[in-house]
């Protein structure tokens, strides 16, 4: 069996789907994300103080107002405009999880950690965001 | 008798500064209005106040601020730290402290006597500036003053986000997954079991409990996943905890009952959204 790594991010995502989220069935998400969540192969990774501060540390550096050439570059490798300024929260404690705990791979569809990733993460630490064509790769 | 004229006493400019101090003064911008306001001069003060105070206790130096100057003219406060076993002035904590503030705002990087503590409540003080005001630190010489300005309070943001904030042990309250391997003993004085981590097979959590009925839970989940919550115990800079306090277990189906497979195709994307934006919206609850 394959062993699937999901970020502790989720959990939030699950808790949104619980209360405000219909399926297209018409029920509600909890029972299915609760139930997916106590897959044995589902690792909630907590959010350390390591986690926090490279998180803040990713978002203090990853800012247009201190690295103003951020923002143009971004949009031009494709990013929209409206996210291409800073490296918000959410966004920082997913990459800042991957950095941690040591992920070969962080699988993701967000274009600025794609972009960020690939210009200046990947160099750095070798982690690399890419997203998944197949669920089955 | 002659007329003698006693040569007049030329009174100094300033006062001789025959002890250590620092200074904190606060002008109005609104040259209609010289007063300063009371609120703002005292927030202010407290935060610098609190700056030296850290600054001195991560030193290991035990003062007491003195006031040796106070003037209302521009509100005008200056302090002196005294050591409270001699009672004479700390003057070389006064002299590390403002050549540490000129390097800082020299250079943005922070100097070797200010920890991370020290450079956070230097943070917190630049950057509670009061607006229409002009606010300058010294160290007791009138024409010495250095003004907080928008360059200041970049300079020791850069600073404080240079110096590496030293790590200790530290628990944190969570869950924690692993395989229940070994249990230690059953006496009711040592209950504890150790969990190995699947991402980190060679480490294991040692997990003490304190309830007994919690046994029953640890017969049913031995060689399966658990799910132990309570109080999570970490070494610095290591990623997984190394104990736990055990307040509950769950055990964790042997087969998964929903994989990520069937997770494809729950939601259908509302109209207007990509998929990107959309799940960014569930995420942060936006």
């Amino acid at each position: 069996m394959r062993r699937v790594l999901v970020f502790v991010f989720l959990q939030s995502v699950s808790e949104h789907l619980t209360f405000s989220v219909t399926l297209s069935d018409g029920t509600s998400a909890e029972e299915k994300m609760s139930k997916f969540l106590d897959n044995p192969y589902v690792v909630p990774l907590q959010a350390t103080q390591e986690v926090a501060m490279t998180s803040s540390r990713l978002q203090f550096r990853f800012d247009s107002k201190r690295m103003p050439e951020l923002r143009d570059k971004a949009i031009a490798a494709g990013v929209p405009k409206d996210n291409a300024s800073k490296l918000r929260r959410a966004d920082a404690d997913v990459l800042a999880t991957a950095l941690v705990y040591k992920a070969a791979r962080l699988t993701t569809y967000d274009p600025l950690l794609l972009f960020i990733g690939k210009t200046y993460i990947t160099p750095e630490t070798g982690l690399e965001p890419h997203p998944r064509t197949s669920i089955d790769k | 008798m002659p007329d003698q004229k006693r040569p007049r006493k030329k009174r100094s400019a300033q006062p001789a500064r025959s002890t250590p101090s620092l200074s904190l003064k606060i002008e109005t911008t609104d040259t209609k209005r010289r007063n300063v306001n009371v609120d703002d001069f005292l927030k202010t003060a407290e935060k610098w106040l609190s700056a030296l105070k850290t600054f001195a206790l991560e030193q290991g130096e035990l003062v007491k601020w003195e006031i040796v100057d106070l003037k209302k003219s521009s509100a005008f406060i200056q302090v002196q730290p005294v050591k409270i076993r001699t009672q004479k002035p700390a003057a070389k904590l006064v002299k590390t402290w403002d050549d540490g503030l000129r390097k800082i705002e020299k250079t943005g990087r922070p100097p070797t006597k200010f920890t991370s503590s020290s450079l956070a409540a230097l943070e917190e003080f630049v950057f509670s500036v009061p607006q229409n005001t002009v606010v300058s630190v010294g160290n007791g010489d009138a024409t010495a003053g250095l003004p907080i300005t928008a360059v200041t309070q970049r300079r020791v943001e850069q600073a404080a986000h240079l110096r590496p904030v030293v790590l200790r042990e530290y628990t944190s309250h969570g869950s924690v997954r692993g395989r229940l391997a070994v249990l230690d003993s059953w006496k009711p004085e040592e209950r504890s079991f150790h969990l190995q981590l699947p991402l980190a097979p060679d480490r294991h959590v040692r997990c003490t409990y304190r309830d007994p009925t919690l046994v029953t839970s640890l017969g049913s989940g031995f060689e399966g996943t658990v799910e132990i919550t309570g109080l999570l115990r970490y070494k610095p800079e290591q990623s997984w905890p190394y104990a736990a306090d055990v307040d509950r277990i769950r055990v964790l189906p042997r087969s998964p009952e929903v994989s990520l497979r069937d997770l494809v195709g729950l939601i259908h994307l509302p109209e207007g959204f990509d998929s990107v934006s959309y799940v960014r919206s569930v995420r942060d609850a936006e």
